[in-house]
């Protein structure tokens, strides 16, 4: 099994071509020029505020008019302590990991249905555009769905499952709601990425698979996961920055962006909260920092595991 | 080389039992599929129902294609202004992202330089970097802006705060994305009007960016998109509710629900907020997808 990065390939071709062509050293003259808008603005308003931001969780600061002071890490302190703040940092997690598992066991029995039917492209498209509407729009469609009563408690009334029905938006509910939710609208999106990397797989390893008398179990096994292996990794990446960064769907869903319940609160909402947002801002930036900090610690931790656990070899077909 | 196919394997099962669980499988996506449409019909249809019915009668249907709850929406609500917003805010950045990302993207894939690779990474670790760090200091910066605007100029409005974030925020995508657009396209053409004399500004402006137009107009879609539906940033940015986007209007109403029970409204609402990104699904369905798998994809 032979391993080749595409990187590696690209630098082969730069190293063979050495002289330098009429066309690159205009490209060259220009080079600076044309970089330097983007490079200010993503260094102005991104890099440079997410450095001053590291500083800041550092800090108390309220903000307004007086400079930030120094406390050292009494805020990540604070956290550890905060009961509030443990559970938006469960919640996140329960995302990643509850949301994950069923984003990624759904894409990969709905890819392997969708690869043998006919009206796969239909399907795709409609488990699809939930990911693409507003998440506001959609959380809130949902809750009107979900309310006491709404369309979905009627009907399970209306069919003789009354005693199904529940109060879904309670606060001892509505967490496990919005995992199944999320669950909802993110799965067309990772089918979509896994369909469309099983479209490059060349037919005749189905049909060698198929030939071999291979049942579906181990099609899947066998065939569609080495070989689609690298979109996997990709995806569960995916998912992992966007599992953290959830926020605009539970706003939605829980309908009033001043104080969702606490049972439904995540890190986003948690910092949201902290920092500037809701009816009663608390203006605790410094806090509020330390949240997004740790954030991206989880972003980078997770990211990084990801990345680590599902290294292969990458197969060539 | 090969993928090995692992031997011995079993055999693909006939069993009455493989097969039901297999039709049980398709009726659960035909299932998925059906709610998924009806969520649609329902918001739809519920957009023309008078209020008080909706929740006490959730089984009914619309008697009459009654556009009021519309126009309440829009105009009592405040949602046309949040559509307005939205509009100019969405397409004035889009189109400063795109331009600002092709340009730095062309030169990233194509010229042969030492820092061009590191740089193309430096853009790409801004996909990683949660909005919510650089919400706090901007948060404070922008306050020192407009008050500052305030003194000199007696003017700012929050609307140009958001906006400059908005194409911060939408630039590393969009620059990963060209990067390996400008990357795919070939080379002769370049070299051909470089040794006729053009300058390297006009070979990317008359050449290079007409060629890499499915690139442009694929990174525009998906900015475009994405700024639509952004609402965390205009929650903590804008706070006037003239000025409001359309997803905080839609926000700013749900909250007002349990003073108005105006529900008929509220699904008109949502029906403003998503018929535009429904039908430029419709019209460009493929090519949103196209982009949207192209960074995973490849």
């Amino acid at each position: 099994m032979k391993a080749q990065p595409i990187t590696s390939a690209r630098k082969d071709v730069r190293r063979s071509r050495p002289q330098v062509s009429p066309a690159e050293v205009a490209r060259r003259k220009l080079y600076w020029p044309l970089l330097a808008p983007a490079l200010l603005i993503y260094v102005g308003l991104l890099v440079a505020p997410a450095l001053y931001g590291v500083y800041v969780s550092f800090t108390e600061w309220s903000g307004r008019g007086e400079a930030p002071v120094w406390v050292g890490l009494a805020n990540y302190a604070r956290l550890t302590r905060d009961e509030l703040f443990r559970t938006a940092f469960l919640n996140t997690l329960a995302i990643l990991v509850i949301s994950g598992a069923g984003v990624f066991l759904l894409t990969f029995v709905l890819a392997s249905v969708l690869r043998e039917v006919r009206w796969s492209r239909t399907a795709l498209s409609i488990l699809f555009f939930p990911f693409l509407l507003s998440p506001i729009a959609v959380g809130i469609a949902l809750s009107l769905l979900l309310s006491p009563n709404g369309l979905f408690n009627a009907g399970l009334r209306s069919v003789g499952l009354g005693e199904l029905v529940k109060a879904w938006l309670t606060p001892d509910l509505i967490f496990r709601v919005i995992l199944i939710g999320l669950v909802w609208v993110s799965v067309g999106y990772y089918l979509t990425l896994m369909m469309s990397a099983i479209g490059r797989v060349p037919r005749y390893y189905y049909e060698a698979a198929e030939l071999d008398g291979a049942g579906r179990i181990s099609t899947f096994f066998n065939v569609t996961l080495p070989l689609t292996w690298d979109v996997v990794t990709i995806s569960a990446v995916l998912w992992c920055i966007n599992a953290i960064k959830v926020f605009e769907f539970i706003i939605g869903f829980t309908g009033n962006g001043d104080a969702p319940p606490p049972q439904a609160r995540t890190l986003t909402i948690a910092q949201f909260l902290a920092t500037t947002g809701g009816r009663n801002p608390q203006y605790a930036l410094g806090l509020g920092s330390a949240m997004a900090v740790v954030m991206v610690l989880l972003i980078s931790v997770f990211v990084v595991a990801v990345r680590r656990l599902m290294r292969r070899e990458s197969l060539e077909f | 080389m090969t993928a090995a196919l692992p031997t011995p394997l079993p055999t693909r099962s006939k069993s009455p039992l493989g097969a039901f669980l297999w039709a049980l499988l398709k009726l659960g996506i035909l299932l998925w599929c059906v709610f998924n449409v009806g969520m649609l019909l329902w918001v739809g249809l519920n957009s023309f129902r008078g209020g008080s019915r909706i929740f006490s009668q959730p089984l009914e249907l619309p008697n009459s294609l009654d556009f009021g709850n519309y126009v309440n929406a829009w105009t009592v609500s405040n949602l046309g202004r949040g559509f307005i917003n939205s509009i100019l805010l969405v397409a004035v950045c889009t189109a400063i992202t795109v331009v600002v990302a092709a340009m730095a993207a062309y030169v990233l894939a194509r010229t042969r330089v030492p820092s061009a690779g590191p740089l193309t990474s430096f853009f790409a670790i801004g996909l990683g970097i949660p909005v919510q760090v650089v919400i706090v200091p901007l948060w404070v910066a922008m306050n020192s802006i407009s008050s500052f605007m305030y003194d000199t100029v007696g003017w700012w409005d929050e609307r140009l705060s958001l906006g400059l974030l908005y194409v911060a925020t939408s630039l590393p995508f969009a620059v990963f994305l060209l990067t390996g657009f400008f990357r795919s396209l070939p080379t002769e053409l370049e070299e051909a009007a470089a040794l006729d004399g053009a300058s390297a500004w006009t070979t990317f402006t008359t050449i290079m960016a007409p060629l890499a137009r499915p690139g442009l107009v694929t990174a525009a879609l998906l900015t475009g998109m994405g700024l639509w539906n952004e609402t965390l940033l205009a929650l903590v940015f804008v706070t006037d509710n003239e000025k409001y986007t359309l997803p905080q209007a839609l926000l700013g109403l749900y909250g007002t629900m349990q003073y108005t029970s105006d529900w008929g409204g509220l699904f008109a609402g949502i029906v403003i907020v998503v018929i535009p990104t429904i039908l430029l699904y419709a019209f460009l369905g493929r090519r949103l997808v196209e982009g949207m798998t192209l960074g995973a994809g490849k």
